[in-house]
């Protein structure tokens, strides 16, 4: 127990601020990501033992933040958002968007499953193979939804333009 | 591409606030949910034998997001200890000016052996009872920096710090932006030359973190931050001599990154300047501020987002519309100006004699012109007019017919001998 309650110290060490980031990026807020985070980790000590080497420790936490964090945005997503068929050319400035960063503006702006697409393929630089059993669907779903996902990104921030968080 | 999308995305990290979560909070909940999945499944008699399992997983593992060593000497009768191999950042690893690629050319990392020898040598002179870990942090290799993390704990105050230092590469030292709301900044230069500013943030975030960046004679510019749950354990003036330490100069003759100037009021000042002076606007159009607006003047520059922008509402007879600038710094190598496959786009040419790519977008009643170009000094422009004011903004239903400046009317703002970073 007591080898197991350290080695997982030093994973937690090493690798909280990651999961935290990985959440983050799926789910936009930083005090849920922290509950995802922490969720996740704790999970991830239940399960220790029985990981076995090879990368699956990052796997499991990952696959543990990143079902969280679509279940919790479908759920707000529902609540707080209303869909839209594209994103608006405009800039769209409003109050205080000096505090707005676009990329998490952008990043909110697409749905859900777009949105964990680009994580899991550019940020997490997973295969798409990996990142259609992390979400369940078929790998052209994936190449779809990532492609998508990043044609939006590209169209809200290339330009340099500034978007306002919940306006996208 | 994916670098370039991954440092896109990476952009959304900015202003990371620092971890609340401890270890001892995750062990707590590991442990209750491990106790109740044990008497979920087997009973409360079996918990001790759940206890004593074996653990399956190897140190090497645990550290895999530790620095990344570089391949180990084969040496085992050496006598004396081989000199340090230097180290890379782990890929991704948040915090420092740039994501970490988790890649370190031998060049960089033995700049990281002299530099971990050098942090060796410097006292960090810990307040009393304030311990730190690791004890001999080392400086590895980030991507044209060098950077470290340790963290301090007196008690039950937890604090971490992130140091990196990096080739100042001609860039003046930084100033305060002018905060939207309510940062404390303030600058503090040195007899000897070392320019240091303290940020406490300028998001309003509850236990925001500090930052120091010091711009030294020495060309290195080493930036501190200074991140916990609690009380700073370092503080200002620790930090700040820190920075400025001999030890954190880099030695570096390699590529390094474009050190454009920091974004500055007094900058913005001066473009504001530029547009006034170069009577962009035609005279009939009158001028207002968006609302929100944190410049004075409705037709200004102002710092965002690491650039100058500028938004104000047009209006005269025809009804309401809006002009959107942004000026972002030079992106160094690569940087073109195209059309990016945008159909309604296509590439013209300024008064000044610089490509531009120039679009018109149609949706619904809504009419965007845009103009992207660069200047001389590598210096990102877009602007965008619209048929819509930010003042009067309802949806997608237009306050004019047509924005209320033209193509050519960008065009020439864009050409401003002036609009430059």
């Amino acid at each position: 127990v007591h080898d197991r309650d350290r080695e997982f110290r030093a994973y937690f060490e090493a690798r909280v601020a990651v999961i935290r980031r990985t959440a983050y990026l799926l789910c936009g807020d930083w005090h849920r990501a922290e509950d995802l985070a922490q969720t996740a980790l704790a999970k991830l000590y239940v399960a220790w033992p029985r990981l076995n080497r090879g990368g699956q420790i990052d796997a499991y936490a990952r696959k543990i933040v990143v079902r969280a964090a679509i279940d919790d945005s479908r759920r707000w997503f529902r609540r707080n958002e209303t869909a839209v068929d594209t994103v608006p050319d405009m800039p769209a400035p409003a109050p205080g968007m000096d505090d707005m960063l676009d990329v998490r503006a952008a990043l909110a702006a697409l749905p859900p499953g777009q949105r964990a697409a680009v994580i899991l393929r550019y940020w997490e630089d997973l295969p798409i193979a990996e990142t259609a059993e992390l979400l369940g669907c078929s790998e052209g779903t994936v190449k779809s939804q990532s492609a998508k996902g990043l044609l939006t990104l590209r169209r809200l921030l290339s330009a340099g333009r500034t978007v306002v968080e919940g306006q996208a | 591409m994916t670098d370039e999308v991954r440092d896109m995305i990476g952009k959304a990290l900015d202003g990371e606030p620092p971890i609340v979560l401890t270890y001892d909070t995750v062990l707590g909940a590991g442990k209750r949910r491990r106790a109740r999945r044990n008497l979920g499944i087997v009973g409360g008699a079996v918990l001790g034998v759940v206890a004593v399992a074996s653990v399956a997983v190897t140190v090497n593992q645990l550290t895999a997001a530790s620095p990344v060593d570089q391949p180990a000497t084969t040496g085992t009768s050496a006598p004396t200890p081989p000199p340090p191999a230097g180290c890379v950042m782990p890929p991704r690893t948040g915090g420092f000016t740039r994501v970490p690629d988790g890649v370190g050319s031998q060049e960089e990392l033995a700049e990281s052996a002299r530099l971990t020898a050098a942090l060796a040598r410097l006292d960090f002179r810990l307040p009393v009872g304030v311990t730190m870990d690791p004890v001999a942090p080392e400086m590895c290799a980030i991507d044209d920096s060098w950077g470290t993390t340790v963290n301090l704990r007196k008690g039950s105050v937890e604090a971490k710090v992130l140091i990196e230092t990096m080739p100042r590469g001609g860039q003046p030292a930084g100033a305060c932006s002018v905060p939207p709301h309510g940062s404390t900044c303030h600058v503090v230069v040195s007899s000897d030359g070392y320019v240091s500013r303290i940020d406490g943030s300028t998001r309003g975030l509850p236990d925001a973190p500090l930052v120091v960046d010091t711009w030294r004679p020495d060309d290195t510019l080493v930036r501190i931050l200074e991140a916990g749950s609690g009380q700073q354990l370092l503080g200002e003036e620790a930090l700040v001599r820190i920075a400025s330490s001999p030890e954190l100069k880099v030695d570096w003759s390699g590529p390094a990154r474009v050190m454009p100037p920091e974004p500055s009021a007094g900058r913005a000042a001066q473009l504001t300047a530029v547009l006034m002076g170069g009577q962009v606007l035609p005279g009939n159009l009158g001028r207002r501020k968006v609302p929100g607006a944190v410049n004075s003047e409705p037709l200004a520059f102002y710092v965002s987002q690491g650039g100058y922008k500028v938004n104000v509402d047009l209006v005269d007879s025809s009804g309401e519309g809006n002009l959107f600038i942004n000026l972002n710094p030079p992106a160094g190598v690569g940087s073109s100006v195209d059309c990016a496959g945008d159909p309604h786009c296509e590439l013209g040419q300024l008064p000044n004699g610089r490509p531009a790519a120039v679009s018109r977008h149609v949706d619904g009643e809504l009419i965007q012109l845009s103009v992207n170009t660069s200047t001389d000094d590598g210096a990102q422009v877009y602007l965008a007019c619209v048929n819509q004011s930010v003042r009067t903004q309802s949806g997608s239903k237009r306050t004019r017919p047509e924005p209320p400046l033209t193509t050519a009317d960008l065009m020439r703002i864009a050409a401003l001998p002036g609009l430059h970073w």
